[in-house]
């Protein structure tokens, strides 16, 4: 049986019988309310590794291997305690999403449209903006370039060919990909504790890791108009930016995590046939009922166990150690530094690797191009994947005659549009998009950060049971989030007229 | 006990030392050079992994947390990053040497062993978890 949740979702979704009771259900905002049914088992801690390999795929990527450690090269050390905040904050943000998605078996995307559909349209657009762009590809493209002489173009055009085949084959995508993805993340992970064990020192290690403690530390050259909204760009660039967060609660329910073993997963285009009806919304368990909370708190200590491990500890992993090794390069070639600070993306990627191979022989400087291009990898594969399912999640649900499509249609549709557009541009446009509208897409890029704070403190304080709402701990972190990312950005824009860098 | 109980520890500990050896091989290292480094970094770390399922296997090691993976690394990484430092030494100068800083160098293999230990986890749940899999449908 490929879909695991299957059997789960035959023995407890069933709803009641004729001559039973009339159907309990949960109201939620002015959309249809969700039945009641039964929440499965929480699987034994690490035993069913989840859905954040997607949070870790997307979120891995330049703001670890790139921005942060041009920050350390800059101002030292101690910047990075804007790194913890920026990480942690997004590992209390993705409970609080996994929460919801958990409760409901539904996207965040949903739940925003269940307290005001115009906050989902809103996202819905902006997704669109931001990400058909295909400039995402060009630092991982480059990378390989310089490993194998093939033109980055080509390996680019070639790469969304290949992706878009390989997703619309897929019996269950999900399935397909987490399993790629870990398999990369996996190597990834300890490819980069073992370069950083041969050429990282002790010295390193202590300044990068005390520096993450020095709070209040900011020098005044990093406020000023060049450096401060590099500064906010690289803390919603640390861990995962944008819509990233919101495009994990679609994972989650398709891993078949909490509520989500009720919705059918999301297939190939070639195995669309064998999809089952999608519901129209989600469902929600009886939390009055206190072995259903025990089963809850099971969910909660495993996604928790997701969030704090994996995805805080690998970001840390990684972004620790792509700083031991610049700290290390810039020592060897002070040429580097220089080429970190101008901010020339990939002059300064080159240069590091070079600097690599001079302190620990040509290996160290293949392995380094060969981390990026794996990072660009996994986060193209992620990207494309997370993009058009909560496009087609959105459109399936709330754009009128879309149900007569299958979700799998829907998603094939957003997949090979975008992978056509990015084509197209590449090959014949400005990769990044207009430079007339950059500084829009970044500015919503942030934006959509504080905002999607705002929906999270919404959704999970109005549209769920009182017994599994958020503690007030838990809603003050993410209204800081929300103050944070907005008050950083509008402050960037009014103060310096720049948005962030 | 049953010994395949010891393959996906041991998969994932010779992985690590074939990327390292592979990409040396890869970037034009003399193959002598590469193959040190595999066997002397794979080969280590793939005895501790087989070990360390072997004794959840046996009990000994409670399985589905990750503090006993970071403990069992924390002594075990720096071990096979040790013998690893000395037999490139070996191979390269034909004398033993000890990294200048010894407990400098332990203390920090010992940081990078919880990096090491995460990953780990995640491709050994991912590797058990097929082995399972297959050994189920087999049945």
């Amino acid at each position: 049986m490929d879909d695991p949740n299957l059997v789960a979702r035959t023995e407890v979704s069933a709803p009641p019988q004729k001559d039973s009771l009339k159907e309990r259900v949960w109201p939620a905002g002015r959309l249809e309310a969700m039945p009641i049914r039964k929440l499965p088992d929480a699987p034994p801690s690490i035993h069913l590794l989840g859905p954040t390999v997607f949070l870790v795929a997307l979120g891995v990527g330049m703001g670890e291997s790139y921005m942060w450690p041009r920050l350390v090269l800059v101002f030292g050390p101690d910047i990075r305690w804007l790194f913890l905040i920026g990480v942690t904050l997004q590992a209390v943000v993705m409970l609080e999403m996994a929460r919801y998605a958990m409760a409901t078996g539904e996207s965040i995307f949903f739940g925003a449209a269940r307290v005001f559909k115009p906050i989902m349209w809103f996202f819905f657009v902006v997704a669109i903006l931001v990400y058909i762009w295909p400039g995402h590809l060009s630092a991982g493209a480059a990378a390989l370039e310089r490993i194998t002489g093939i033109p980055w173009t080509v390996s680019a055009c070639v790469g969304l060919v290949l992706v878009g085949v390989l997703f619309s084959l897929a019996k269950v995508i999900y399935n397909l990909l987490e399993n790629l993805l870990s398999i990369l993340i996996g190597l990834l992970v300890v490819g980069t504790a073992v370069v950083a064990a041969m050429v990282g020192t002790w010295g390193d290690l202590t300044s990068t890791v005390t520096g993450m403690f020095q709070f209040g530390y900011f020098p005044a050259q990093a406020m000023s108009p060049e450096w401060f909204p590099i500064i906010v760009g690289s803390i919603a660039f640390a861990g995962p930016s944008g819509m990233q967060q919101m495009w994990y609660t679609l994972h989650l329910r398709d891993s078949g995590a909490g509520m989500g073993a009720h919705i059918p997963k999301l297939r190939g285009l070639r195995h669309a046939g064998e999809e089952e009806q999608m519901p129209s919304r989600g469902y929600m368990f009886d939390t009055d009922d206190s072995a259903e909370l025990a089963k809850w708190k099971g969910w909660r200590r495993w996604v928790t166990f997701d969030a704090l491990l994996l995805f805080w500890g690998i970001t840390m992993l990684v972004t620790v150690s792509f700083t031991v090794l610049a700290q290390s390069a810039s020592r060897t070639s002070p040429d580097v530094k220089a080429l970190i600070e101008s901010g020339e993306r990939e002059a300064a990627l080159n240069a590091m690797s070079d600097a690599f191979a001079s302190a620990g022989g040509p290996v160290l400087g293949a392995v380094f191009l060969g981390f990026i291009a794996l990072i660009g990898l996994n986060a193209t594969l992620g990207l494309f994947d997370s993009f058009s399912r909560g496009q087609a999640d959105m459109t399936y649900h709330f754009v009128p005659g879309a149900k007569r499509f299958r979700m799998s249609h829907l998603y094939a549709g957003f997949l090979w549009g975008v992978i056509t557009f990015g084509i197209l541009i590449l090959l014949f446009g400005p990769a990044d998009g207009p430079g007339a509208i950059l500084d829009v897409l970044a500015f919503l890029s942030t934006f959509a950060m504080g905002a999607y704070c705002v929906v999270l403190l919404l959704v999970n304080n109005r549209m769920l049971p009182k017994p599994i709402r958020p503690k007030l701990i838990t809603n003050l972190i993410v209204g800081f989030g929300a103050v944070f990312y907005l008050g950083m950005l509008l402050f960037s824009l009014v103060k310096f007229g720049v948005v962030v860098g | 006990m049953q010994i395949r109980e010891a393959i996906p520890g041991a998969f994932v500990g010779l992985a690590a030392g074939l990327i390292a050896g592979g990409l040396a091989a890869l970037v034009g290292q003399p193959v002598a050079w590469a193959l040190v480094t595999v066997l002397s970094l794979g080969v280590p770390l793939a005895l501790l992994g087989g070990g360390f399922g072997l004794l959840v296997a046996a009990g000994r090691l409670p399985a589905g947390r990750f503090a006993p993976v970071a403990l069992f690394w924390l002594v075990g990484f720096p071990l096979a990053r040790l013998l690893h430092e000395i037999s490139v030494s070996v191979v390269l100068t034909g004398q033993v040497r000890l990294p200048s800083d010894l407990a400098g160098f332990l203390a920090y293999q010992g940081i990078v062993s919880l990096g090491w230990a995460i990953g780990f986890l995640w491709l050994h749940e991912r590797v058990a978890m097929r082995l399972r899999l297959r050994a189920t449908a087999a049945r």
